[in-house]
């Protein structure tokens, strides 16, 4: 668990049961990043089929939580002005696949930049950064990331999508950070975590696996299981949720979809 | 659940399992009497047997069957269920292709259109096209039509066909036509179950493939059935 302010945050993967016998590492990667202020959250899904996309995800969870926090009222501003504008989201992914690209140079005994070896290392991208008042999300291909808001005249916090799965047409189809045109389908929110009636008091993060357990697609409703860990990340010391988390990502998730499992999570306890 | 996990499996929620829509559009024309039809029907009844054995992929396909001569819907998009037992076909009239493929592509179309409206995944549609002669008895216009309908589906990622032909006199090039992305390949004999072992097997691949896996067909099962 990390605390930053009134945030509390954690984050942690599970590897799949189709990957346990078929031998494949967990290509889900999850981080928390906590520096200039800002409070990142950054999971990443690496593409089944992509023989290193574990190292793809790893190296797309440091990037981005570098990336936001570094840049964050920059991206701030941009998103708020036109959350559509592709500009910065090309630059953005063009600058990590080029630094992909030399980090896999760096760690290739052949010393080639080849350019297709970069499918090698396909992944999704997920992120939340909360800095001082505001929040900043981006997400590139399948995953969710739900956010938890409390209208001054509700009594308990509500659970919303704020960016949802983009599947394509197909069950196994998705887009990578190595997809051809990829800024065209990376989406970006950007709000303040308290404007009017509403705040925003927590965000979860997760891949594929758990969201197919985790949000009824046919009735477009969080599970409850949502509320129940952003309020034991809430409740608990560090030492317990830790040790019920992970066993929540290995005993339940874990069991319920054959898929790698991986979630990041903050909420304000205040 | 354990006694520390935080939420437990009555706080989740149920999706349905993502479906592989297959339309098998199968020659019966007067041609296929006797022994080839007889096949045919071993063929199938072996399908929907290994198909039903399998979990995930008897969870996961949907079937439909459309014959011709004449060109019908013989069965609707069904799940195949364990005790499940395919319609028995028989061998009759012409072989109106281009009617039937029109059947089997807009009956793929509505079911897409069922799996959006219900919010279920479903995975890229197949048609299975079989046939043992030439495109006859139906209109010309149809045919020419449905043929680049097909190709334009299967250009577009929208559609994957399987294209085989049985028997010396089936023409290929049609089938070609219909299918330009995988060439038509041509049955062995009247092995009608291997074939459908084979699609068998296939149906329950793609079935467990996750976004980003590169589902890739079992080369050496296709000889197991097809003149290459």
């Amino acid at each position: 668990m990390y605390e930053f302010s009134t945030w509390k945050a954690a984050c942690g993967s599970h590897v799949g049961r189709s990957h346990l016998s078929d031998g494949i590492p967990c290509q889900d990667c999850t981080k928390i990043g906590i520096e200039n202020d800002t409070l990142v959250l950054a999971l990443a899904d690496g593409a089944g089929s992509a023989d290193l996309s574990h190292y793809g995800a790893e190296f797309v969870v440091e990037y981005v939580s570098l990336y936001l926090a570094d840049q964050f009222d920059r991206i701030y501003s941009m998103v708020i002005n036109d959350p559509d504008d592709a500009t910065w989201k090309k630059i953005f992914l063009d600058n990590l696949c080029g630094d992909l690209l030399i980090y896999i140079n760096e760690e290739s005994e052949a010393g080639s930049q080849d350019m297709e070896e970069i499918h090698r290392y396909a992944s999704t991208m997920l992120a939340v950064a909360v800095k001082n008042d505001r929040f900043l999300a981006m997400h590139l291909g399948d995953g969710l990331i739900v956010s938890a808001v409390k209208d001054q005249d509700a009594e308990a916090d509500s659970l919303r999508i704020l960016s949802d799965a983009d599947n394509g047409e197909y069950a196994n189809s998705t887009v990578f950070i190595t997809s051809s045109d990829s800024y065209r389908y990376l989406r970006a929110y950007a709000g303040s975590l308290c404007s009017g009636e509403l705040a925003y008091t927590g965000f979860i993060l997760m891949s594929d696996g758990p969201a197919s357990v985790l949000y009824d697609k046919y009735e477009e409703r969080v599970a409850p299981a949502c509320s129940k860990i952003l309020n034991a990340l809430k409740e608990y010391d560090s030492d317990r949720f830790d040790e019920a988390f992970s066993e929540t990502l290995k005993n339940v998730l874990h069991m319920q979809t054959e898929d790698d499992v991986s979630m990041a999570l903050a909420v304000d306890a205040s | 659940m354990t006694d520390n996990s935080i939420f437990e499996v009555d706080d989740l929620v149920y999706n349905p399992t993502p479906r592989v829509p297959v339309s098998l559009c199968l020659d019966c024309s007067g041609s296929m009497e006797g022994e080839p039809i007889q096949e045919l029907n071993a063929g199938l009844r072996e399908f929907y047997r290994s198909v039903s054995e399998d979990e995930k992929a008897r969870n996961a396909a949907e079937i439909s069957i459309v014959t011709f001569g004449p060109a019908q819907l013989e069965l609707d998009f069904t799940p195949i269920k364990i005790n499940s037992i395919p319609p028995v076909l028989s061998a009759f009239g012409e072989t109106p292709m281009g009617e039937a493929l029109q059947i089997s592509l807009d009956t793929l179309e509505n079911r897409k259109e069922i799996y959006k409206n219900a919010g279920v995944d479903y995975y890229q549609p197949w048609l299975v096209l079989m046939t043992d002669g030439m495109p006859y008895g139906g209109e010309g216009s149809v045919l020419k039509d449905q043929i680049a309908r097909a190709a334009d589906l299967v250009n577009k990622g929208k559609l994957s066909v399987f294209a085989i032909g049985i028997g010396p006199y089936a023409d290929m090039d049609t089938l070609a036509k219909i299918s330009p992305e995988r060439p038509p390949l041509k049955l062995q004999g009247l092995d009608f179950s291997q074939f459908f072992t084979w699609l068998s097997k296939s149906v329950s691949m793609i079935s467990k493939s996750m976004p980003g896996d590169r589902v890739s067909l079992d080369i050496d099962g296709i000889k197991t059935w097809a003149e290459l």
